[in-house]
């Protein structure tokens, strides 16, 4: 494709990167009143991030609401909201993002720290995961872009077969390296994340084992297609039906698989009625996620799926030139 | 480590930016080998 080889196309792709990264760190996560009362009953968190907008000031302290429209007093202990750390102008109606502790005893909350005032976008707290959560924008495109990559490929594999032009097996090996590269990233960020909301990098989860697999899967169509030695057009037939064949088994181990497998994965056993629905696709087709963090993800996997395919235009020139060589010798 | 421990989600995304910019230096520096080489063959 050409359009990769335009420097400014490129650059403009490495600035939008570098702005996804920021917008994924930088966002405050802001949850409800009942987060922090659950987190804080449950012990699991004592200080809560809360995205909440100022609505009075009674006897009892500033009165909040929360995203979902849910009353919250938030206790001051005699400090003054309006000057509080470098907030200074706070005005009924102003939105904060706020760090507070629930106090059982008064049944109110209180003000640890004011994270942000009137914040352009706020993503939402995900009891169990907190800051952690931030890696879906990461993890999920990166999945999902592997999965684009792998049918990419298999399309190029069919339109050999049917065509017999090298240029399409050209292209299905690079979509395939694009797509295992990105299974590899994937698996890295889920492992890492397992670390710290699981306990360890590997559990042999459902999910984690039918990763496993599909990079096992497609390994061995490289190694296919390298080591068979027969006519150029014999492996590459033979490879373009291996790779048919490991979209198959990439559709299976990545959908059907962890959804019919209790799983700590989300969405692990919902085909069955088991576990919670996936978040994204279920069989009910409704989106459990809420439309930021959704919206963001989505332009993750634009940027991600631009990346691959600049990867992917990349190894099938090397691969044009590696056999234009191969001919001349 | 005081800083680290108080500023972890930054270092974080620092550590993930670095690790695109790396990937699309790399990504760039082999773009730049394969024109020459695709150049080079159009001329022969």
């Amino acid at each position: 494709m050409k359009i990769f080889r335009s420097n400014i196309f490129l650059f403009c792709l490495c600035i939008a990167l570098a702005v996804q990264v920021f917008i994924a760190f930088e966002t405050p996560i802001g949850g409800s009143f009942s987060d922090a009362v659950q987190l804080s009953m449950n012990g699991v968190q004592a200080v809560t991030p809360v995205k909440a907008t100022l609505v009075s000031v009674d006897s009892i302290g500033e009165l909040f609401k929360d995203l979902y429209g849910e009353p919250g007093h938030i206790n001051l202990s005699g400090k003054s909201l309006v000057s509080y750390g470098s907030f200074t102008s706070f005005a009924k109606g102003d939105v904060l993002v706020m760090s507070i502790a629930y106090n059982p005893s008064t049944k109110a909350f209180d003000l640890v720290d004011v994270i942000r005032e009137n914040p352009i976008m706020t993503f939402p707290m995900i009891q169990g995961l907190g800051e952690l959560g931030r890696n879906i924008l990461f993890h999920v495109p990166m999945s999902m872009v592997a999965f684009i990559a792998f049918v990419i490929g298999t399309i190029y594999s069919i339109l050999y077969l049917v065509k017999r032009n090298y240029d399409y097996d050209r292209q299905a090996r690079a979509a395939s390296a694009g797509g295992f590269l990105f299974t590899l990233m994937a698996t890295v960020t889920g492992s890492i994340w397992a670390r710290f909301s699981w306990g360890t990098f590997w559990n042999w989860d459902p999910r984690e084992i039918s990763i496993f697999i599909l990079l096992l899967v497609y390994m061995a169509y490289f190694m296919l297609r390298s080591l068979l030695e027969e006519s150029e057009d014999k492996k590459a037939r033979i490879a373009a039906v291996y790779n048919i064949i490991g979209m198959i088994s990439a559709f299976f181990l990545m959908f059907i698989l962890p959804r019919i497998t209790q799983s700590l994965h989300p969405g692990g056993g919902s085909l069955v009625g088991k576990g919670a629905e996936a978040p994204l696709l279920n069989l009910s087709g409704k989106t459990h996620i809420d439309r930021t963090l959704s919206n963001m993800q989505w332009i993750s996997v634009i940027l991600f799926l631009f990346v691959f395919l600049w990867i992917k235009d990349i190894y099938t020139r090397i691969l044009r030139l590696q056999d234009k060589r191969a001919e001349e010798i | 480590m005081d800083f680290l421990e108080h500023n972890s989600l930054y270092v974080v995304g620092i550590i993930s930016a670095v690790i695109w910019l790396g990937l699309f230096t790399f990504m760039f520096a082999v773009e730049r080998r394969v024109r020459k080489l695709e150049q080079t063959d159009t001329h022969k």
